[in-house]
C-alpha cells in the first residue's frame, strides 16, 4: 500500500510537472509556449544562425524545372539566372520567404484583416476597417479575373510556389523567422490572392484619401465659399505641371456650384473621421509622396539621358524594398520589388528605365445614402428602394472570442460609417486592376510606345511612370483611374441616389504624359500634372498634390543645367534647399527692416540674411525659417479656425500646419502677391496686412526658439528640432534607427516628411546613367528583416551620407568580393 | 521462524532504500549520467522536443534515483545552456529577442531564463520519477 507521504509526494510532482509542462507547451497569459520558445535548438535562439549571410551551397527544391544560379552580392542584392519564367519567380518568391517572410506576412494581415489573430484586439479597428474596405474582396475578383494562360497567372503561381517551398523548408528545419516563435503561429501557405492583396495594400497607401470627409467639415464650420477659397482646387501659387499641353479636348466638369454640409452629414463625417484618426500609420494615404525625373542627351554631359527616381514613403526596418536583378527568356531585369510581390516595380532592364511617384489625383469618393425607416437595410438608387448587400465578416482575436463585423454594401461601394447618415465610399483601389500584368508586360517593354501599351491596362493607384531609354528617349505618362462623375463638387460627399455615380474614367489617350519634350526634362514631385488649361478634373489642392516646391526646386536645378552627370543627380536627390524660404525670407527681411527689433531678433535677422536656404542639420536660419513659417500659418488661419470651431479634434488633417499644402500655397500667393487679403484680417473684423503678420509670428518665433533651445541664437541648430528615425516593423524600440539629427523638411527634394520626427522619405535613391547602362540605388535599410543579420540596416550610412551602391551587372557581380553562390536545383523524384 | 534476510531485504521499501545511509555514488558515474541526459536532452530538442528533457530526467530517476534531482537539474541547465556556446552573437540575438517581447534589452534575461527552464524540466521530471518509483516499490 502507498503511504500517503508517498502518495504526496507524487501528487506533488505531477502538479509540478503539469504546471512546467503545460507552461511549456501552452504559455501562459501573454507568454507564448516558453517550452518550444526557448529550445536552444529550435526556438526564438535560431534568430542568431538564421542572421548568417548564405554561404555557397546547392538546394533542391520540389517545383523549380531546371536549375537556378543566384549571386549574392556583398549588400545581399539578389542576382537570379534562371531557364524559364517559371523558375525565374518561383526563385523570386523563395528568396522574398528567406529574407522577408514575416513582413510578407504582415502585409497580407493588414490588408486581409487578420492583424488581430496574431497582435490581440489592439489590432482589431485596423481588420475591420480593412474588412470594411474590401482588399481581400478586390484580391479575390482579380484573381478570379486573370485567366490562367496570361503571363500573370504564371508569374504569380510559380512565385507562391517559390513562397511556400521555403516556407516548408523553415517548417521543416525549426527555422521560421523568430517572430512567429514569439507570437506563436506558423504562417498559412501564400497564395496568390495573398500577392495581391499586397498590392492591394500599396494602393491603399497611396491612394486611399479622407479628403471628402475633410471637405465635409471643413464647409460645416468655414462654410462653403472660404473653404472653397483657400482650399481650391486649382492652386493659387505658379506651378510647374509637367505636363503643360496642348490637351486633348473634351468634356469639363461643372463645378462651382455652392453646397452645404447638413449636420447629418456632418456627423457622419466627423464619426467617419474620428475612425480614421485610430487607424495605424501608413494605412492612410498622408504624405506627398516622391521624385522622379529624366533628362535629355542634349542636357548631359555624356550626350546619353540621366533618369532618377525616389519613391517618398513610411521608412521602417525591414524596409518596404527588396533589390533583385532577374534574368529568364524574356526577362532581363533589375530594380526593387516589393516582398510579397513577384516583379520589380522600379528600376531598368536592358533599354529602358523607369520610376514612380504618385499623382495624387482624387481617387476616394463619398456617397450619402439615402435611407429610410420605411425601407429597413435598404437605400435609395435611381429611383429603387435597394438592398444593400451585407457580408459578415469574423475576426479572429488572440486571446479573445472573435468579433463579428458586417459591412454593408451599396452601388457606389461599401458602407464606411452609419452614424449621423451613411457614407458609402467609392474608391479606385477597389477595382480590379491587373497591375501584375502591367508590370510584367513593362519589364519586357524596349521603347516608348510599348512602355505606354503596357501602362495601358494600370488603373490604381495612379502613378508618374518616367521614363528614359537606351536610344535617347525620355518621357512620363501618368497612367491609372480618374474618376469622372456626372455632379458638380465630388470633392464633397454627393448624393448616393445615383445621379453622381462615376460615369468613366479620363481616356487613356488623355491622360496626363509627356514624350521628348522640347526642353529635354521631365519632372514629377506629386505636383499637378498638368496646367489649368487641362479640361478634365483631377483633383483639388486638398488632395494630396504637393504644393509643388519640390517640383520648383527640380525644375530651378535642371531646367539651365547643362552637361549634367551622375553625380549631379546624386546631388539633387539629395538637396536640402527649401525654395519656399527662397521665395518667402527676403520678404520677411524686407518686413522686418521696419520693425523695432530686440537684440536677439536682430542677431537671428542677421543670421537669416546670410542664409541660402538649405535646410542643413547645422543651420540655424533653417531653425528659425521652419519655426516661423508654421507660426506664419497659425497666426493668419488659426483665428479663423478658433472662431469657426474647426474640429481638428475629431481629424487632425485639419490641422493648420505646413503639411497643409492649400494653406502653404494660399499663404504664398499672399504674402507674394496679395498682402492685404482679407484672410490676414481677424474674424472680428481687425484688419491685418502680411507685413504686420509676419513681423508678429517673427516675434514669436525668437521666444519660441529661446524658450525651446535657450538663449544662445549660435546653438539653434536645424538638427537639435528636427530628425528622422526608421522605426522597426516589430515596434521595438532598439531595433529601429534613431531618432538621429537631420537636414531636410517636408518639400526639400530630399523630404522629410514629419515634424519633429520624419518617419517618411525617400525609401529607395535610384539612378539610370543610359550612357553605359550602369544604374546606382540605396535605400535607408537592407535586404534582411533579421535584426542580427549583416543586412538588416547595411545600407542606412550610404543613404544617410548620400551615397550609393553600383547595381551590377551579373557579369560584373560575379567578380565582386564578397559575392556569394547559390544554386537551386529540382528536387529528383 | 526466523525471515529468510533476503526476503527482509526486500521488505525494505525503495523510500527507505533511499533514507538509508548512502553509499558514495562514484565521480566518474555521477558525471557520466549527467553525460547522458545532457546529450539526450539536447538531441530532443535538435527535432523540436524540448519535453524530452523532461521524459530523459523521468526515466534517469526511475533507474536511478540517488541524486537524480541534481543530476537532472545540471544535465537540463547544461542540456539547454550548452548548445548556445555555438550560438554566434548570443546576447544580441538574445537581446534582441527580449527587446521584441518587451522586457527590456539585456539579453542576460533571456539566456539565464533558458538554462533555469532546462534546468527546471529537468527537475521536474526526475522529481515525477521519483515519487513514481517510490509509488510502485510500496
Amino acid at each position: 500500500m502507498p503511504t500517503m507521504r508517498s502518495t504526496v509526494n507524487l501528487a506533488a510532482a505531477g502538479l509540478f510537472s503539469v504546471t512546467v509542462l503545460a507552461v511549456s507547451a501552452f504559455g501562459v497569459g501573454p507568454l507564448p509556449p516558453v517550452g518550444s520558445l526557448l529550445n536552444p535548438s529550435t526556438g526564438v535562439w535560431t534568430i542568431a544562425s538564421a542572421a548568417q549571410t548564405p554561404k555557397p551551397e546547392t538546394l533542391s527544391l520540389t517545383g523549380l524545372e531546371d536549375p537556378v544560379k543566384i549571386l549574392f552580392a556583398k549588400d545581399g542584392s539578389a542576382y537570379i539566372k534562371a531557364s524559364t519564367a517559371h523558375d525565374l519567380f518561383f526563385s523570386i518568391g523563395y528568396l522574398e520567404a528567406k529574407f522577408r517572410l514575416f513582413q510578407m506576412d504582415l502585409m497580407r494581415r493588414q490588408g486581409e484583416g487578420l492583424l488581430s489573430q496574431v497582435v490581440g484586439p489592439a489590432a482589431l479597428s485596423s481588420d475591420a476597417f480593412e474588412d470594411t474596405l474590401g482588399l481581400s474582396r478586390t484580391a479575390v475578383n482579380e484573381w478570379l479575373q486573370m485567366r490562367p494562360d496570361t503571363s500573370a497567372y504564371n508569374a504569380l503561381t510559380a512565385f507562391c510556389a517559390g513562397v511556400n517551398a521555403r516556407i516548408s523548408r523553415d517548417e521543416t528545419t525549426h527555422s521560421l523567422p523568430y517572430m512567429f516563435k514569439l507570437l506563436n503561429y506558423q504562417p498559412a501557405p501564400w497564395t496568390p490572392v495573398d500577392t495581391l492583396v499586397v498590392q492591394g495594400d500599396l494602393t491603399q497607401t497611396l491612394d486611399l484619401s479622407s479628403a471628402p470627409i475633410d471637405y465635409a467639415l471643413l464647409v460645416r464650420s468655414l462654410g462653403y465659399k472660404r473653404t472653397m477659397d483657400w482650399f481650391p482646387v486649382l492652386p493659387k501659387d505658379v506651378q510647374h505641371p509637367y505636363d503643360q499641353g496642348p490637351y486633348a479636348t473634351g468634356p469639363l466638369t461643372p463645378i462651382s456650384v455652392t453646397q452645404t454640409v447638413t449636420s447629418q452629414e456632418a456627423e457622419a463625417a466627423n464619426s467617419l473621421a474620428h475612425e480614421i484618426e485610430q487607424l495605424p500609420t501608413g494605412i492612410m494615404h498622408k504624405f506627398s509622396d516622391s521624385n522622379n525625373w529624366a533628362v535629355a542627351g542634349f542636357r548631359t554631359a555624356s550626350g546619353k539621358p540621366l533618369m532618377a527616381g525616389d519613391p517618398h514613403l513610411n521608412q521602417t526596418l525591414p524596409s518596404v524594398w527588396y533589390q533583385i536583378t532577374g534574368q529568364a527568356p524574356g526577362y532581363d531585369f533589375s530594380g526593387v520589388t516589393v516582398p510579397g510581390l513577384p516583379i520589380i516595380l522600379i528600376g531598368h532592364n536592358q533599354n529602358i528605365s523607369w520610376s514612380l511617384t504618385d499623382v495624387q489625383n482624387q481617387s476616394t469618393l463619398f456617397y450619402k445614402e439615402t435611407t429610410s425607416a420605411r425601407h429597413p437595410g435598404r437605400y435609395l438608387h435611381d429611383g429603387q428602394w435597394v438592398p444593400y448587400q451585407t457580408i459578415t465578416y469574423r475576426i479572429p482575436v488572440k486571446g479573445q472570442a472573435d468579433r463579428v463585423v458586417p459591412v454593408q454594401l451599396a452601388a457606389q461601394g461599401p458602407v464606411m460609417t452609419s452614424n449621423g447618415m451613411s457614407l458609402a465610399m467609392d474608391w479606385m483601389g477597389n477595382v480590379p486592376s491587373p497591375d501584375l500584368q502591367s508590370l510584367l508586360d513593362l519589364v519586357k517593354a524596349s521603347n516608348f510606345s510599348q512602355f505606354q501599351a503596357a501602362l495601358s491596362h494600370w488603373y490604381a493607384p495612379t502613378q508618374n511612370f518616367i521614363y528614359a531609354d537606351r536610344s535617347g528617349h525620355i518621357g512620363m505618362i501618368s497612367a491609372g483611374y480618374y474618376p469622372i462623375v456626372k455632379a458638380a463638387d465630388p470633392w464633397l460627399p454627393l448624393p448616393g441616389t445615383g445621379v453622381a455615380d462615376v460615369v468613366g474614367s479620363i481616356p487613356y489617350s488623355a491622360v496626363p504624359s509627356v514624350y521628348d519634350p522640347g526642353s529635354g526634362i521631365v519632372f514629377s514631385a506629386n505636383q499637378r500634372e498638368v496646367g489649368p488649361g487641362y479640361p478634365y478634373y483631377i483633383g483639388t489642392t486638398d488632395d494630396g498634390f504637393s504644393n509643388g516646391y519640390r517640383a520648383d526646386e527640380i525644375y530651378r536645378t535642371l531646367s539651365h543645367a547643362h552637361g549634367l552627370t551622375v553625380t549631379d543627380m546624386e546631388h539633387l536627390q539629395n538637396d536640402t534647399r527649401d525654395d519656399l524660404a527662397g521665395r518667402i525670407v527676403p520678404v520677411l527681411l524686407h518686413a522686418l527692416d521696419t520693425a523695432p527689433l530686440t537684440k536677439e531678433e536682430r542677431t537671428v535677422m542677421a543670421s537669416l540674411r546670410q542664409w541660402h536656404d538649405h535646410m542643413r542639420v547645422n543651420s540655424v536660419s533653417a531653425s528659425v525659417w521652419w519655426t516661423f513659417w508654421t507660426q506664419y500659418l497659425q497666426d493668419t488661419f488659426g483665428p479663423w479656425w478658433t472662431a469657426d470651431h474647426v474640429d481638428v479634434a475629431a481629424d487632425s488633417d485639419l490641422a493648420i500646419s505646413p503639411n497643409q499644402p492649400s494653406l502653404d500655397e494660399d499663404l504664398e500667393y499672399w504674402t507674394l502677391y496679395d498682402p492685404a487679403n482679407s484672410a490676414f484680417d481677424q474674424p472680428n473684423g481687425t484688419k491685418r496686412t502680411s507685413t504686420q503678420v509676419m513681423q508678429t509670428a517673427f516675434g514669436q518665433t525668437v521666444n519660441q526658439l529661446q524658450k525651446q533651445l535657450g538663449s544662445s541664437v549660435a546653438t539653434w541648430t536645424w538638427g537639435r528640432l528636427h530628425s528622422r528615425e526608421f522605426p522597426s516593423l516589430t515596434q521595438a524600440p532598439a531595433l529601429g534607427y534613431g531618432p538621429r539629427a537631420s537636414g531636410g523638411d517636408e518639400w526639400t527634394v530630399d523630404a522629410a516628411d514629419g515634424y519633429p520626427i520624419s518617419e517618411a522619405g525617400p525609401s529607395w535613391r535610384f539612378i539610370m546613367n543610359w550612357a553605359n547602362g550602369k544604374s546606382y540605388g540605396v535605400y535607408p535599410g537592407g535586404q534582411s528583416e533579421n535584426p542580427l543579420s549583416p543586412w538588416y540596416a547595411d545600407q542606412i550610412n550610404a543613404w544617410w551620407n548620400g551615397l550609393y551602391i553600383p547595381m551590377w551587372s551579373r557579369s560584373e557581380v560575379r567578380t565582386q568580393p564578397g559575392t556569394v553562390a547559390w544554386r537551386l536545383d529540382p528536387e529528383e523524384k | 521462524m526466523n525471515p529468510n534476510p533476503s526476503v527482509l531485504a526486500r521488505s525494505v521499501t525503495a523510500h527507505e532504500r533511499d533514507r538509508m545511509p548512502k553509499k558514495r555514488v562514484p565521480t566518474m558515474l555521477l558525471f557520466l549520467r549527467i553525460a547522458l541526459i545532457t546529450v539526450l536532452a539536447a538531441v530532443a530538442n535538435t527535432y523540436g522536443a524540448w519535453y524530452g528533457t523532461w521524459i530523459v530526467a523521468l526515466l534517469s530517476a526511475l533507474v536511478l534515483p540517488k541524486r537524480a534531482v541534481a543530476v537532472a537539474a545540471l544535465a537540463g541547465a547544461f542540456g539547454w545552456g550548452l548548445p548556445l556556446l555555438v550560438t554566434p552573437n548570443l546576447l544580441r540575438a538574445a537581446g534582441v529577442v527580449v527587446d521584441v517581447m518587451g522586457i527590456g534589452t539585456s539579453g542576460t534575461v533571456l539566456l539565464a531564463l533558458t538554462i533555469v527552464w532546462g534546468a527546471v524540466l529537468g527537475v521536474c521530471g526526475a522529481w515525477a520519477g521519483i515519487a513514481l518509483r517510490r509509488l510502485w516499490a510500496r
